[in-house]
């Protein structure tokens, strides 16, 4: 066994946990090294200063110590909030009053939506009557005509074409039993307009065109004319 | 050490679901043992009456949130985290009141020793102030390790397991301690002096 070796095993030696072939193996190295032998006096030495010191241990306040910690592990008692002070049914009855309100609104949205959006919107209300719904139909073509050149944004217009074609169908239905064949024929040219109009892809020219021959075609009184105007285009109707 | 009271692992069950009794049996049982660690590492009552406060508290918060894996090994676990509550307490004091401090505490605790005589209680006095001059000059952890060697009589393998370190490494600071003592107190074997490096 080696000196460092030795040093290694000294404090295993000490626990009594040398197994017994290396424990002959320390006890000759110890016989044989005066060094070795020192360093575990040494030891032995330091280790019984410290064993000097008075092994009495006083006693701790146990009542006290134990008070303090019972006190930091009690569960604390969480602070309820105002508004979960409030009392349960005040807001259980809040709640269904609530949803009762939100339900309505969503029931007119849902199936009143033409009336929904006009009251009060500004927008003007489609005519029920057939020469009613034409002085209607121009300008909003004609607006939405105009609209394609200034590149302005199209749900605006897209929806108004929508409308008129909801309000066109209600038309239709009603000269369902009209004996004025002409007008059921126009009103069919119209919708074919319109739905044109709903799928216009304002940025190619040709579309535009396709409409205008649409418009002549079906001899819709109206036309749409397009020219430039400096740097951009203007379409009217 | 590790061998648990058995009947242990009842208490803990029920500590866990925050049975107030079963804590406080559990504190009956163990609080003597720690109160001696923490004695013996700060040397004054009332820092080793917080230190045990401190564990308990530690251990009983941790164990509603499940934190202890094996209930079988309660006392294990409780003396680890009295050994790092004394450990965190020497550092913090140390920082708060410097090495001057502590050293003053650690040799006004001597008190509680038997009577001797004169000559002899005064030489007794006098070796233990050096003694403590050196422990208190020991890092927190060799200090820990001195401690659990010499007073609480653990074996290399149980400090190793309780500091979380390998066994070399105890060895290896114990070796350091004791040397920094032999050289404080001018202690030699009569040989040459090694050094564990």
């Amino acid at each position: 066994m080696k000196c460092n070796e030795f040093r290694d095993l000294i404090f295993l030696y000490q626990d009594g946990v040398l197994p017994q072939p290396e424990m002959a193996e320390f006890a000759e190295h110890r016989r044989s090294c005066p060094a070795c032998a020192g360093e575990l006096l040494a030891l032995e030495k330091a280790g019984a200063l410290l064993a000097e010191r008075p092994a009495v241990v006083p006693t701790a306040d146990w009542q006290r110590c134990w008070q303090t910690i019972a006190a930091a592990v009690a569960p604390r008692p969480r602070p309820r909030t105002a508004w979960l002070a409030f009392p349960r049914w005040a807001l259980v009855t809040a709640g269904f009053l609530a949803f009762f309100i939100l339900g309505i609104a969503f029931a007119r949205l849902d199936f009143f939506p033409a009336k929904a959006r006009t009251a009060g919107s500004g927008e003007p209300a489609f005519a029920s009557t057939a020469q009613d719904y034409f002085s209607l139909l121009q300008p909003v073509m004609a607006e939405y005509g105009n609209a394609r050149d200034a590149g302005a944004p199209t749900p605006e217009h897209a929806d108004l074409v929508r409308r008129l074609l909801n309000d066109l169908y209600l038309l239709k239905l009603r000269a369902e039993n009209s004996r004025d064949e002409g007008l059921r024929l126009l009103l069919g040219d119209v919708e074919l307009v319109l739905i044109e109009m709903a799928h216009l892809d304002r940025s190619r020219p040709e579309d535009v065109r396709r409409l205008s021959e649409l418009i002549q075609e079906k001899g819709i009184p109206m036309q749409i004319r397009v020219f430039k105007s400096k740097n951009r285009k203007i379409t009217q109707i | 050490m590790r061998q648990m009271n058995i009947q242990d692992e009842n208490w803990v069950a029920l500590a866990r679901s925050g049975d107030r009794a079963a804590m406080h049996e559990l504190y009956e049982r163990h609080r003597t043992r720690i109160f001696n660690l923490a004695y013996r590492y700060v040397r004054n009552v009332p820092d080793a009456e917080d230190i045990l406060q401190e564990t308990f508290i530690k251990a009983f918060r941790s164990l509603e949130k499940s934190q202890l894996d094996d209930e079988t090994y309660f006392s294990t676990w409780l003396y680890r985290i009295a050994v790092n509550c004394a450990m965190d307490h020497f550092r913090r004091q140390r920082r708060r009141e410097g090495d001057d401090g502590w050293h003053r505490d650690l040799l006004a605790s001597e008190e509680g020793a038997a009577p001797l005589s004169p000559e002899a209680a005064c030489l007794q006095q006098e070796t233990m102030a050096r003694v403590q001059q050196v422990l208190a000059g020991l890092s927190s952890r060799k200090r820990m390790i001195v401690v659990l060697r010499h007073y609480q009589q653990l074996k290399i393998q149980e400090i190793a397991g309780l500091l979380g370190c390998s066994q070399g490494s105890v060895k290896k600071q114990l070796f350091q301690a004791l040397a920094q003592l032999r050289v404080g107190m001018n202690v030699s074997g009569g040989g040459e002096c090694h050094e564990m490096q």
